[in-house]
């Protein structure tokens, strides 16, 4: 990146080659299928719009994550529970580097916010359950349901640096 | 599976950036709010009697002190917020707020248990005075701490926005210090305070439309 910075065409080129495919595996399971591509580009428009608040003293990994986790609040905050999506499980978190992917990864960011708005947030944002089907699964009420999702989203927006 | 993005199109398009340097904000921002001091000394002129003892009145430099610490902590958050990384821990400005907060609690206490009047020690004319001058240099200031850091990509918009309005507001009514001839605690925590919290309040509500990407 510190390369790409500098305007380095061919550097940058691996580089978002190599990002692509991070970001595919990084939010694997994290986001219906049919928004996972347009989450992966809309992420790399913003890491090429955004490029000159990278820090090339620090490493790339934590900036990317950063970014990363911000386009997908920010795509979870859209409507998609009338879609029927299936969780693609051939794609898995990046195993390349155990260690860091959990620290830096989504499951991580949900884990920091209370078993119970995770998990509505899971159904409906990620599942695609509606409000009423998630609300029959998990016992909680429609009401509370928004509510633990509400809350979650802006904990986990606010928790977007936190490890 | 590729996305629908041209990688070959976007690399072509790259242009050289620099990266965006915290400490060239800080020092642009040191630079305003000493150019904001100025200002006031040229329109005000300097507090009472600036250059003899009561320069060195230990009210006058416990608030400025206080004053430039909770700017410089606050700025130093909102400018680390332009360049975000996973693992990052700004707390700093939250402890040094906390801090300062001591100043309007006991000023609250020192009106209650006091044997002068508070109506005699609140002085409105030059209260609202030292709100014009802070808020306004204040108001400069978060407009060209905004600017810079919507080059930037603040991952919380909300309290990057609070952080901005804090900073502009403590620089700023350190800028009007210059001028403030009071050292009483029940003046410098209600007007003090006060303008520090419109110029936090306005960054709170503003700012975050302006620096979301």
């Amino acid at each position: 990146m510190a390369l790409a910075q500098k305007g380095d065409k061919a550097a940058y080129r691996s580089l978002l080659g190599e990002c692509e495919t991070w970001l595919r595996r990084y939010y694997a399971r994290k986001i219906g299928p049919h928004i996972l591509e347009d989450l992966v580009q809309d992420t790399l428009i913003s890491l090429h719009r955004k490029r000159a608040s990278y820090d090339p003293s620090r490493a790339f990994l934590p900036w990317l994550a950063a970014i990363a986790r911000y386009r997908w609040i920010d795509h979870l905050r859209k409507a998609y529970r009338n879609k029927e999506v299936e969780l693609n499980e051939e794609l898995a978190a990046d195993p390349s580097d155990p260690a860091v992917a959990a620290k830096i990864g989504l499951e991580r960011l949900m884990g920091l916010i209370p078993e119970k708005q995770a998990l509505a947030i899971k159904l409906v944002k990620i599942q695609g359950l509606t409000i009423a089907e998630a609300s029959e699964k998990t016992g909680q009420s429609q009401s509370l349901v928004k509510v633990n999702i509400h809350r979650g989203m802006k904990r986990m927006a606010a928790a977007i640096e936190e490890e | 599976m590729p996305t629908g993005l041209d990688l070959d199109s976007l690399a072509e398009e790259l242009t050289p950036v620099k990266p965006l340097n915290a400490a060239y904000a800080m020092a642009g921002m040191a630079v305003l709010t000493l150019a904001g001091g100025i200002f006031v000394v040229v329109t005000l002129g300097f507090r009472n009697h600036f250059l003899d003892a009561t320069a060195a009145d230990p009210m006058f430099l416990i608030r400025s002190g206080l004053l430039l610490v909770l700017g410089t902590a606050s700025l130093s958050a909102a400018t680390s917020m332009a360049r975000p990384a996973v693992g990052t821990s700004r707390t700093g400005w939250r402890w040094t707020t906390a801090a300062a907060l001591i100043v309007p609690v006991a000023a609250a206490i020192a009106a209650l248990v006091g044997n002068t009047p508070v109506a005699e020690r609140l002085h409105p004319r030059d209260g609202m005075e030292c709100l014009t001058y802070s808020i306004g240099i204040g108001l400069v200031l978060s407009a060209v701490l905004t600017l810079w850091l919507r080059r930037g990509a603040p991952t919380s918009p909300e309290r990057a926005g609070t952080v901005i309005g804090l900073a502009a507001g403590s620089l700023g009514t350190l800028a009007y210090s210059l001028h403030c001839p009071y050292n009483d605690l029940v003046y410098i925590g209600l007007w003090y305070t006060l303008a520090i919290a419109a110029t936090t309040l306005v960054g709170r509500l503003f700012v975050p439309h302006l620096i979301r990407w």
